[in-house]
């Protein structure tokens, strides 16, 4: 009968499902490539042979071997996502510097003079994560019950910025006191550190030193040929190089670009021959964006709008009046991306529209109008700071070239 | 009135008047007789079967079935992309579904580790509710329909909502879609090696496949597997492929549909195999960023066994480089003294024509960078002459069966010109089905109306409804 048999279809309906549910969910250990197809090499062009950093979009982690410090300097080669580019620190009195080892991700090392038992080493921007590597180091190193929030440790400068401490006692690695000093700031899941391990009683005797050292940290550009200028990120490489790590993003499939390989530069469209002292920016979206000085920094970038108004809401960021015609069109020209760009030329208090304030600022903007936008270079710093960098920046201005 | 209407034998409700019914003799519509044959009385497992699949009441269960997972995929999709739910909800066979129980979006009971509590309830996937409810269709059409002119449009209408349910399974199975990405062509010719300036092949947005390269003289020797078959290789799965005369075979373990590649660094311990100094990793969404699934690269491990004994460890990730380099970098080894090559990719799917990008305009709005207009100008280029198209918002080009889209543009961090553009490829055999469908369907209705309507111009309630606007206008309204 219908209403006893539907029950049972029910039932029976419930049980394929739940049949062809566990054909479908439980996957096989076993699959089979299907059959060949012959293509052309035009068809799959293909590089062969290649290594694990071009194929896999990874930057250039391991770099050529260290250089050994000199003149009172720390300096390392390329270093673990510091993008070919060199460190280097003060070396302290009753310290010795010791060659930079990017194969075990140390882009600068110390030793205490005369106590091989100390460890000094920093690393640049490595994954792991800040959880993470706090926890290795209190409970997986130290042994350590228990492990701080970062917010709840010590303030410290770390290479141009701003990171905190770790000061840990304790048995490490079986040797009991002994003690470290970690300085160490993140972004995302990269951490960068100073560590500092050997016996307590050293370790805490250095402890100013150490904070010198981590003060004293900076990102230098280094080439092999000291004529070449340096390689930017985004620059093209070579010839039938692999075109990988240089920070190119890479679009997927008809959406918005693609996250770039791990850890690889931000992308920049543009070339240039980057002055001596400028210091290369990470984590930005502008182009061959750096800082110089205390407070300095330095950027191309494109607009929409026209050239006037747009120079006058620059005027406005050091609280100028916008310019007449005739000042407009009196501005100084100088070379930029190959043809003339007005040069601006402004002091004052510098608020700008994202509340970054500078008292006694100057702000050179070199602009042209470029298509149907407004290409320009902005370098902005306190005036003491710009005063020595105007012809750098006029230099810098006319080797910027679009990437072909 | 004489009625007949047991619970589940009203379908199709208008068709249901029983032909030897008497006229309704009252002032009721004819119209609103919704009375019913019963269905047949159910003699034998056949005839049970046809009744239960055409019953109103597996019709009903259907249709909240399907609102009952359109809702709960909705609220999925506010943490996973539209694709895996799509996958999970809308295509599968059986889905596990979550309800978080929350009140005016505060979750109202936690889990011990913090994560808000949610139900799990079991639920038939879409795939198999819509494949029952296309059935109960034809069945209950079949069984229950009056073949009579005036069911014409009930009929249409059955017939455009099978069409449209037929236009959803073969465009599950038998469509495809990906992008194609190009670089403007220098108009001087000078061309960067590796850039993609004209293509005849396109990528799969969220699907990966395994593909085994070897060279034979000119040509390249290509297998593939699709990342489906690979899927039992999550967790701690391992999937072992071979294929015929390939002296090894692949190990694939560690899959992971979202992964990353990080160099291996001191400040980490790798919880998965660490490979040339590499280490693949669970890759997830920033938070706030609504999950896609297009911008998810898969990945995984690779144990190459040769049939010799031999072992090579490898890692595979499915980065895609398009319109950069359109070069592949397979993971390559040797075996028996052949070179072959391991490449994890986004599925390709070969065009029958190439396209090149000749021009790529953009316009913006005044005073801004934001485009108000951006289109390509295409070549296609094929046995015959290349001929010559314009593709851009709603104006896709439609060649061979094949419908290109205006989708993206780049470079979007100012680095134009050069531009590149995004195509969309899509190859639909059900591409106008829905259309036609909703043809169907509006024809069918419109038939169903106009006979009702003229049953109801010819019927004696129409008549005594005239009669009494008459007598209502005779009387100057007074009229009861």
């Amino acid at each position: 009968m219908l209403d006893t048999v539907i029950p049972r279809m029910i039932l029976l309906r419930t049980t394929g499902v739940i049949v062809a549910s566990l054909a479908f969910g439980c996957s096989s250990d076993k699959a089979e490539f299907g059959p060949p197809k012959q293509l052309t090499k035009e068809q799959r062009p293909t590089v062969w042979d290649a290594s694990n950093q071009d194929r896999l979009g990874l930057p250039d982690m391991r770099g050529t071997a260290g250089v050994a410090a000199a003149g009172g300097a720390a300096a390392s080669g390329a270093g673990a996502g510091g993008g070919g580019k060199q460190w280097g620190g003060t070396t302290p009195d009753g310290w010795e510097s010791q060659p930079a080892n990017p194969a075990r991700f140390r882009d600068a090392q110390w030793k205490i003079a005369g106590q091989p038992d100390t460890d000094i080493y920093f690393t640049a921007s490595v994954g792991g994560g800040v959880t993470g590597n706090l926890t290795r180091w209190y409970r997986d190193q130290f042994g350590q019950p228990t492990v701080p929030a970062p917010e709840a440790l010590e303030i410290v400068e770390l290479a141009g910025g701003t990171g905190r401490l770790a000061d840990i006692t304790g048995t490490f690695q079986g040797k009991a006191g002994w003690a470290a000093l970690i300085a160490f700031r993140w972004q995302g899941e990269q951490v960068t550190s100073l560590k500092f391990t050997g016996p307590a009683a050293i370790v805490k005797a250095q402890r100013s030193a150490f904070l010198e050292v981590a003060k004293s940290l900076r990102q230098a550009s280094a080439s092999p040929n000291p004529k070449a200028p340096p390689i930017e990120p985004g620059q093209p490489l070579p010839p039938n190089h692999p075109p990988m790590g240089d920070g190119t993003p890479s679009p997927v499939h008809g959406a918005a670009p693609h996250a770039a390989p791990a850890a690889a530069p931000a992308a920049s469209p543009f070339t240039a021959t980057i002055p001596t002292g400028w210091t290369a920016k990470a984590g930005t979206s502008r182009a061959l964006h750096h800082t110089f000085g205390s407070d300095g920094e330095v950027y191309v970038s494109q607009l929409g709008g026209g050239l006037k108004p747009t120079l006058d809401i620059w005027r406005g960021e050091v609280s100028l009046q916008p310019m007449s015609d005739a000042e407009f069109q009196a501005l100084p020209k100088a070379a930029f991306l190959g043809d003339d760009a007005v040069l601006l030329d402004l002091q004052g208090n510098f608020q700008s529209m994202s509340g970054k304030q500078i008292q006694g600022a100057r702000v050179l903007v070199m602009a042209r109008v470029d298509s149907n936008s407004i290409t320009f270079a902005k370098l902005v710093g306190p005036a003491a700071d710009v005063a020595p960098q105007v012809d750098a920046f006029r230099t810098f201005c006319g080797s910027v070239r679009r990437k072909s | 009135v004489k009625r007949t209407a047991p619970p589940d034998a009203t379908w199709p409700a208008s068709a249901a008047t029983a032909p030897d019914a008497a006229p309704p003799p009252s002032t009721a519509p004819k119209t609103a007789v919704v009375a019913a044959a019963a269905p047949p009385r159910a003699r034998g497992l056949g005839p049970a079967i046809l009744g239960f699949l055409g019953s109103m009441r597996l019709a009903m269960w259907l249709v909240l079935l399907l609102a009952a997972l359109t809702w709960l995929g909705t609220l999925a999709q506010t943490t996973r992309s539209t694709y895996d739910v799509q996958r999970e909800y809308f295509e599968s066979w059986f889905v596990l579904a979550e309800l978080e129980l929350s009140f005016w979006g505060k979750p109202l009971w936690f889990r011990t580790d913090g994560t808000p509590f949610a139900l799990r309830i079991p639920l038939p996937g879409a795939y198999p509710v819509m494949a029952l409810l296309f059935a109960n269709l034809i069945v209950g059409g079949l069984l229950r329909m009056k073949w009579q002119a005036r069911n014409v449009g009930i009929l249409v209408t059955h017939v455009g909502i099978a069409l449209l349910l037929v236009a959803g399974f073969v465009k599950l199975h038998y469509s495809w879609s990906g992008s194609l990405m190009l670089y403007e062509t220098p108009a001087d010719g000078n061309r960067a090696p590796g850039r993609n300036y004209e293509s005849s092949v396109f990528r799969s947005f969220q699907e990966f496949e395994l593909a085994v390269l070897r060279e034979v003289g000119d040509r390249i020797e290509e297998r593939v597997v699709p990342e489906s078959a690979l899927y039992g290789a999550r967790h701690n799965g391992r999937v072992t492929v071979r294929g015929e005369g390939l002296p090894f075979a692949v190990e694939v373990h560690h899959w992971m549909d979202f992964a990353k590649v990080v160099p291996k660094g001191p400040n980490f311990t790798a919880t998965n195999p660490v490979v040339d100094g590499a280490v693949l990793m669970e890759d997830k969404h920033p938070p706030g960023e609504q999950p896609e699934a297009g911008r998810e690269t898969a990945g995984c491990y690779v144990t190459i066994v040769g049939n010799g004994g031999e072992r090579i460890e490898g890692l595979l990730w499915g980065f895609e480089r398009q319109p950069f380099d359109r070069q592949r970098y397979p993971l390559t080894f040797t075996i028996g003294g052949e070179r072959f090559g391991l490449d994890l990719r986004h599925t390709m799917y070969e065009l029958p024509f190439a396209l090149r990008l000749d021009k790529f305009q953009k316009l913006d709005h005044p005073g801004t960078l934001t485009p108000r207009d951006f289109r390509s100008f295409v070549s296609v280029l094929g046995d015959g002459q290349p001929r010559t198209a314009e593709v851009f918002m709603n104006n896709p080009l439609r060649q061979d069966g094949y419908v290109v889209y205006q989708a993206s543009w780049g470079p979007q961090n100012m680095a134009g010109p050069p531009w590149f553009t995004g195509l969309e490829v899509s190859y639909n055999p059900s591409d106008i089905w829905p259309a036609l469908a909703c043809g169907v369907i509006f024809l069918g209705l419109l038939l169903h109306f106009v006979s009702k309507l003229r049953r109801f111009l010819g019927s004696s309630t129409h008549d005594a409804l005239a009669k009494r606007a008459l007598d209502r206008a005779a009387t100057g309204g007074n009229a009861s």
